[in-house]
């Protein structure tokens, strides 16, 4: 076992534990937006970002791995403060709450952001449709990843371009589901916290 | 090592990009250089004492170790940090990081143009005392005329090479500032999206193909055979390519020693119309002429908001704009965002949206407020360097140049 610090109280925590998971079995609620239990942690979207004594900058909960003698802070003002800007980016990038999904409002109620101080234009709206069995809705994706590590395996989705121009594709060069390696599993549209990916009828 | 990387690069950019390759001026090395001095006494004098017995892996290691050289990508950290973190994993991989992706620096064009022995000696060096046999040299796709050179000095050295495989490889083929970022580059090696990793695993826990891998800048390495024959170098000491360029008389890549006055190493380029000088490349920040006065290394340096970083310095003369400079490399940093993560893909968005408008609109309080905050969410959250380094030029040029705000 490691012992521990959180919130200053004393935990014990098994070696390879994330301090997301030990947090949550202490009661201690770090929100999350990206992470999701069973899918590889890929650690974009920083909500979960937590104080850690002797480190210069926050580190993600959700992958950071317990380490003895650690002590960390969940809800030190600089982590709420990260943690509100944070929602504000997603918030602003989509030109206000309203276009994303109940889960993210949900996540920006618990924080107290009901809107961003800026507005950034969403460039990117161009719809993926046509045959495919997946609709891919880029104003709507807040970019977690999760789609990406559901699809570990198949490696169908990956991302293209760069910062605002930034979307996902389906195969190397946005081919047709059905000349990529897509086995039509739907495990991409079932992670999909934004409804930016469903099923199409 | 199989390399296999078209996708790895084509995916940053959209179908029918007029993106080319970093584009390279006429550059020249000025004044007096170690490395000229080195290559006209023959060179591989470190590797050959290696070969003939004269010392041992061992001894070299501890001599390399106690030199104090640090990192001179950027990070300046010592050397000794990196590579006792990955002794113990016992590194399988050395890649050496050519990209030089850093606007306006050519110092390891420079080497690797003039000197492709010394650079390649230091990688063998390396992987000597390292017990490294497979190291790869990514080349910045535009420096692709050092190539033939480089690999003709492994061809005709065959014997002090022996036992080592060391592969030239090329960059994207475009310029993409993120793929010089070291584990960008790893991805980029395997084929993939050549986006940064999350760290940990550090690439010396799980690097190239999940293998233990150090990877080192070109410059960082060609200083290693000059720090085994000429210690004296590094005694007390630390020398420095720096790439100087811009309003100046004449441009080009100094070798200077850290903590040297800053004037005269700009006077060395004849910058006699000096308003103010970028330090420490597009990720430093703007200096006006009249805080020039000091000393060049990190101590002096950070009080300044700025540090040596790749060792490019830019010099404007007085018809320049210090606002358009800054808006133009945080721009800069909007566009080469991967993407990746949250803080920086929208952070540099609303910095670059922030640096547009502050020429026609005064700051109010809120603003300044705001973009602090923005610019402390980037520092602290983004994934990598790229991320963390973006507000830099904003928040230096607010400190120095702008104006106190209103309300
Ligand atoms: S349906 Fe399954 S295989 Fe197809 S893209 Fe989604 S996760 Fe990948
Ligand atoms: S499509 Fe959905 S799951 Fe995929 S990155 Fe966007 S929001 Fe996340
Ligand atoms: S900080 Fe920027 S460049 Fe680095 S991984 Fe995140 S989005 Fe990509
Ligand atoms: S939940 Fe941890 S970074 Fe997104």
């Amino acid at each position: 076992m490691i012992s521990l610090k959180i919130n200053k109280q004393l935990v014990q925590a098994k070696p390879g534990q994330t301090l997301l998971q030990v947090a949550t079995k202490q009661g201690i609620e770090i929100p999350t937006l990206c992470h999701l239990p069973g899918l590889e942690a890929r650690s974009v979207c920083r909500i979960c970002s937590v104080e850690v004594k002797g480190q210069s900058r926050l580190l993600p909960a959700c992958s950071t791995v317990v380490e003895p003698n650690m002590e960390v802070e969940t809800h030190s003002q600089k982590t709420l403060h990260a943690r509100q800007v944070l929602l504000e980016f997603i918030i602003a990038e989509h030109g206000g709450l309203a276009t994303l999904s109940p889960q993210v409002r949900a996540y920006a109620q618990t924080l107290g952001v009901t809107e961003a101080r800026f507005y950034l234009q969403q460039s990117n709206t161009a719809v993926r449709n046509g045959s495919d069995y997946i609709r891919y809705q880029p104003d709507k994706c807040i970019h977690c990843d999760r789609c990406i590590s559901a699809c570990r395996d198949q490696r169908v989705i990956n991302r293209a371009n760069r910062g605002a121009a930034i979307r996902l594709t389906f195969g190397a060069n946005d081919t047709p589901l059905a000349q990529t390696n897509c086995s039509s599993c739907g495990d991409c549209v079932a992670v999909c916290p934004s409804g930016a990916l469903s099923e199409q009828g | 090592m199989p390399f296999n990387q078209p996708y790895g690069v084509r995916s940053f950019y959209a179908p029918g990009h007029d993106q080319g390759p970093k584009a390279v001026p006429a550059i020249v090395g000025r004044g007096p250089s170690s490395f000229a001095a080195y290559a006209a006494a023959g060179g591989f004098r470190a590797l050959q004492r290696l070969q003939n017995g004269e010392t041992t892996p061992v001894a070299v290691l501890k001599q390399i170790l106690a030199s104090g050289l640090r990192g001179c990508g950027g990070s300046h950290l010592p050397l000794v940090k990196k590579w006792e973190a990955a002794i113990p994993h016992k590194p399988r991989y050395l890649v050496v990081n050519g990209m030089e992706g850093e606007p306006d620096t050519f110092k390891d064009y420079l080497l690797l143009r003039d000197y492709p022995q010394i650079v390649l000696e230091g990688i063998a060096l390396a992987c000597r005392v390292l017990h490294i046999r497979e190291a790869c040299l990514v080349l910045n796709s535009a420096y692709g005329e050092c190539r033939a050179a480089l690999q003709a000095v492994l061809n005709e050295n065959a014997a002090l090479f022996d036992g080592l495989d060391i592969q030239l490889v090329d960059g994207p083929e475009v310029d993409l500032y993120v793929a010089g970022e070291e584990s960008a580059l790893l991805n980029y090696l395997e084929g993939q999206r050549a986006e940064p990793r999350l760290k940990p695993p550090f690439p010396h826990e799980q690097g190239l193909w999940g293998k233990p891998t150090i990877i080192n800048n070109v410059e960082t390495l060609s200083w290693l055979p000059l720090l085994l024959v000429r210690p004296e170098l590094f005694a007390g000491r630390h020398p420095k390519l720096v790439t100087l360029l811009g309003d100046v008389a004449e441009p080009g890549i100094y070798e200077i020693t850290l903590g040297e006055p800053l004037p005269e190493i700009l006077q060395r380029a004849r910058a006699d119309d000096l308003s103010f000088v970028e330090i420490g490349g597009i990720s430093g920040g703007l200096i006006p002429a009249t805080l020039t006065n000091v000393d060049y290394d990190d101590e002096a340096l950070a009080p300044l908001g700025v540090q040596v970083g790749s060792g490019t310095l830019r010099v404007f003369n007085t018809s320049r704009d210090p606002l358009a400079e800054m808006a133009a490399a945080i721009a800069f940093f909007k566009t080469e965002s991967c993407g990746r993560c949250t803080p920086c893909r929208v952070g540099t968005q609303e910095l670059a949206k922030f640096a547009a408008a502050l020429r026609d609109t005064p700051l109010s309080n809120t603003d300044l407020n705001w973009v602090h905050s923005v610019a402390h969410t980037l520092q602290q959250t983004s994934t990598c360097g790229l991320g963390r380094a973006a507000p830099a030029p904003l928040l230096t040029w607010l400190h120095h140049f702008g104006k106190k705000p209103h309300d």
